[in-house]
């Protein structure tokens, strides 16, 4: 029975994507020589699993490579390799070309090889490099080398069969001839017999069988690819009669599989005994090095999870399915009060109902918690790069992580990922000093760059902290003068300088590097954070380092949201952006340089935004004495809306304006109320730049 | 075994078949000539069948003649003979050309 294992296939790559992640973090620890024994055993069997995954699923190019990487790590894990940083970073860009190998099959696209290659060769050129070996004499050759033949190659090129038969195979009337005939009609075959196990003539028993024989079979054009379990059918009357292998066989060696010890030498066939069979047999071939025109090539893209699939804890489903179970009771509860309904039982119904919304909050909020996955998926990559990066530049960097199981929504977490990375370059780039610099400031030469997640409200907080040399305030201010961006007589507040580089096109010429410096700049990532309705923010303390403050919603489907109305219309405010709500008093109101409205709160002052001026919709009244203030803070900033009424609070499903209409400034979306109405959803961000824009028409006084 | 007997040629003509069922017959001839011969020809010619057993049988005898110093060469050999030894990785150790 033939299984159909492509069904399985995105299985194994999402488990390879894990195990990857396995062999990085590993080998990392092996760098800084934190690791026991059990993180060498881990990272081996890491290339073991995703190895024989990708023979299964007809991956050969990736089985074929970790096969040279496994080899590798088998003489590390025996102690018959030192574990040398040559070694590590050759493994740990091996790990880069494997994850190139897996987007290439996700995608169904033939890979790159050209890096494969190219790392591959350095492998072979360091396994066959006996320096770092630390062996005892009496291990042979072949062990030195895992299989003792040299992988040069990565596709399949047919299959080696190993065949041992039991010594009264024979006396069943099965016949070896017959089997290497129909063998040899699957592709061309090379036999080589082994003729050392054949006892002395005198002591033969000529019934019996003595002979073990390896066999290469390998595909030809005529005959396509042969089929592993064609060959098994023809050893199938004779499985229990024989030990048989049929393993892979790859452009340039072996093998797939495990390979066994080898044999003793006096055991090794002799080459002069090995023969071919066939005319049309040709040497092995070596492994072509670019791709033929024809093949589709995979793109260099960046791996995309979105629409991927997601693992989530049973718990969480346990959960879900409780949620259900009360929701579906509640629901029958409500059916038979609906069928014996009389007056005296309406208590009964709206507790009912109450429960209702009880269990579909929490429903929601437990489907949500699905999505939801520690961010360490996203932190995850930060060593690696901390690790390399600190490498190019010199400079000795500690990369300290904490909160890594803050939870925060997939989709979120995908979209963050770019800006993170662009501001731990920047870190790495630009705060940390070289270790001489450090030195000289009466620093450690061991620089630190903390990453702390953690939930603060409804939002996660990331931030990226570093004890470098902090942010050069008058250089950004020089520079923002040159831009035009402030006048030469501002008096800008040092939180105001700071911010400058995360305005457009803003850079100084030194910083740019090719570490950072080039492609998406300051701005890019802010631009980006607050699409994901986040904020970036940035403190430094000159000489002891710099801040990075990211706050990010924990889920991008749903937000709680307050019910306005203005006019006729109503829109929701994010809870999360309302300070507070209050009624106007006309005495805290004033006016700046008679065009801007602000109202004195406490000890400050804020804007006020007439919604019905920035949306253009007919107010019930434009008196502020009879609306209400809505206190929300956006863009590092307060401001107060001017509403006619607070309607309910409630929980939205956020619906994508961009996807069914277009994108709007100062909405972020829509969602359908309970009554079936639509309401936008307030971008408060947006919000408040769209009112600075608009020239007051009128002030309080003519209310 | 004991070294051979007599310094002659010996021959050894093998009818169609030489399988299983025919081994233990050839075994006792071939062993026979080993004892009596320093030099061996063997005709295959007539070989329509030959199985694993056969080949083997013969595997064995020219690693003995090889020990013992004793010549041996084919007569003729026929395409089923080289064909099966051929396809069991055979044919240099049987001197197949």
């Amino acid at each position: 029975m033939s299984i159909d294992l492509s069904q399985f296939k995105q299985t194994f790559i999402e488990e390879s994507d894990e195990g990857l992640d396995v062999l990085e973090s590993g080998l990392l620890a092996l760098d800084s020589g934190t690791a026991d024994d059990e993180v060498i055993h881990a990272v081996f069997r890491a290339a073991h699993s995703i190895k024989g995954g990708a023979g299964t699923f007809g991956l050969n190019e990736i089985a074929s490579f970790t096969h040279v990487m496994e080899t590798l790590l088998d003489e590390m894990r025996d102690g018959r390799r030192a574990i040398s940083k040559e070694g590590v970073n050759l493994l740990l860009n091996s790990v880069d070309v494997l994850r190139e190998l897996m987007d290439a099959a996700r995608d169904d696209v033939a890979p790159e090889m050209s890096r494969a290659n190219e790392v591959q060769a350095q492998l072979d050129v360091l396994l066959a490099n006996n320096d770092g070996q630390v062996q005892s004499a009496d291990v042979s050759d072949e062990e030195q080398t895992g299989s003792g033949v040299s992988n040069s190659g990565s596709e399949q090129k047919g299959w080696i069969v190993k065949f041992r038969p039991h010594e009264h195979m024979l006396r069943t009337g099965n016949d070896t001839v017959r089997m290497f005939k129909e063998l040899s009609s699957l592709g061309d075959m090379e036999n080589s017999a082994d003729l050392t196990t054949l006892p002395e003539f005198t002591l033969m028993d000529p019934e019996l069988s003595y002979l073990s024989w390896t066999i290469t079979l390998k595909n030809n054009e005529e005959q396509g690819d042969i089929d592993k379990a064609t060959i098994e059918e023809i050893f199938e009357w004779v499985e229990d009669d024989c030990d048989l292998t049929i393993e892979p066989l790859f452009e340039g060696g072996l093998v797939e599989t495990e390979i066994e010890p080898s044999e003793p030498v006096e055991n090794v066939i002799p080459v002069a005994e090995a023969a071919t069979i066939s005319d049309n047999v040709k040497p092995i071939e070596e492994p072509p090095v670019e791709n033929t025109s024809t093949e589709r090539v995979s793109p260099k893209k960046k791996k995309s999870s979105e629409g991927g699939s997601i693992r989530v804890g049973t718990n969480k489903v346990d959960t879900l399915i409780n949620m259900v179970g009360e929701l579906v009771i509640t629901q029958s509860m409500l059916s038979q009060m609906g069928d014996e309904f009389s007056m005296d039982k309406l208590e009964g119904l709206r507790e009912g109902l109450a429960q209702l919304e009880r269990n579909t909050r929490e429903l929601q909020e437990s489907v949500m918690r699905i999505r939801m996955l520690p961010i360490s998926f996203s932190f995850q990559r930060f060593p690696r790069l901390v690790h390399d990066l600190s490498q190019k530049m010199d400079k000795k960097i500690e990369l300290k992580m904490t909160g890594e199981q803050t939870e925060l929504d997939k989709t979120v977490m995908e979209k963050i990922g770019d800006p993170l990375v662009h501001l731990v370059r920047n870190s790495l780039d630009h705060g940390i000093e070289s270790p001489e610099i450090r030195l000289a400031a009466g620093k450690s030469e061991m620089g630190t760059i903390n990453l702390n997640a953690y939930h603060q409200g409804g939002f996660i907080i990331i931030e990226i902290v570093d004890d470098g040399a902090g942010l050069p305030k008058d250089k950004l201010l020089k520079k923002a003068i040159e831009k035009g961006l402030v006048s030469p007589n501002e008096n800008l507040p040092d939180e105001k300088i700071y911010d400058l580089i995360f305005h457009p096109g803003f850079s100084t010429a030194d910083q740019v590097s090719d570490i950072s410096g080039r492609g998406v700049g300051m701005d890019v990532v802010r631009k980006n954070i607050k699409e994901l309705g986040g904020n970036v923010d940035v403190t430094t303390n000159p000489g002891k380092g710099t801040k990075f403050t990211i706050r990010l919603p924990l889920t991008l489907a749903i937000l709680d949201g307050q019910l306005i109305r203005v006019g006729s219309e109503t829109y929701i405010i994010p809870l999360v952006s309302i300070i507070e709500s209050l009624e106007i008093q006309t005495e805290n109101i004033n006016s700046i340089a008679g065009t801007t409205e602000v109202y004195k709160m406490r000890d400050e002052y804020i804007p006020l935004v007439r919604l019905y001026e920035v949306f253009d919709v007919k107010p019930e009244t434009t008196r502020l004495q009879d609306c209400l203030l809505v206190v929300v803070e956006g863009d590092g900033g307060k401001a107060g809306i001017v509403v006619d009424d607070l309607l309910s609070q409630q929980q939205v499903v956020i619906k994508s304006l961009e996807t069914n209409y277009r994108r709007l400034d100062g909405i972020s979306g829509a969602t359908i109320l309970g009554d079936g109405t639509v309401a936008l959803i307030l971008d408060m961000s947006g919000l408040l730049a769209m009112a600075k824009e608009i020239e007051p028409v009128r002030s309080y006084a003519n209310a | 075994m004991s070294e051979p007997a007599e310094n002659t040629e010996g021959l050894v003509t093998f009818d169609d078949t030489l399988d299983i069922t025919m081994a233990a017959t050839y075994f006792e001839k071939l062993t026979e000539m080993l004892n009596q011969h320093k030099s061996i020809v063997l005709d295959g010619e007539g070989i329509e069948r030959i199985d694993g057993a056969g080949l083997q049988l013969l595997v064995g005898f020219f690693k003995a003649a090889e020990s013992l110093h004793v010549t041996i060469k084919w007569q003729a050999c026929s395409d089923v003979l080289k064909k099966s030894a051929k396809l069991s990785g055979l044919t240099v150790c049987l001197e197949i050309k």
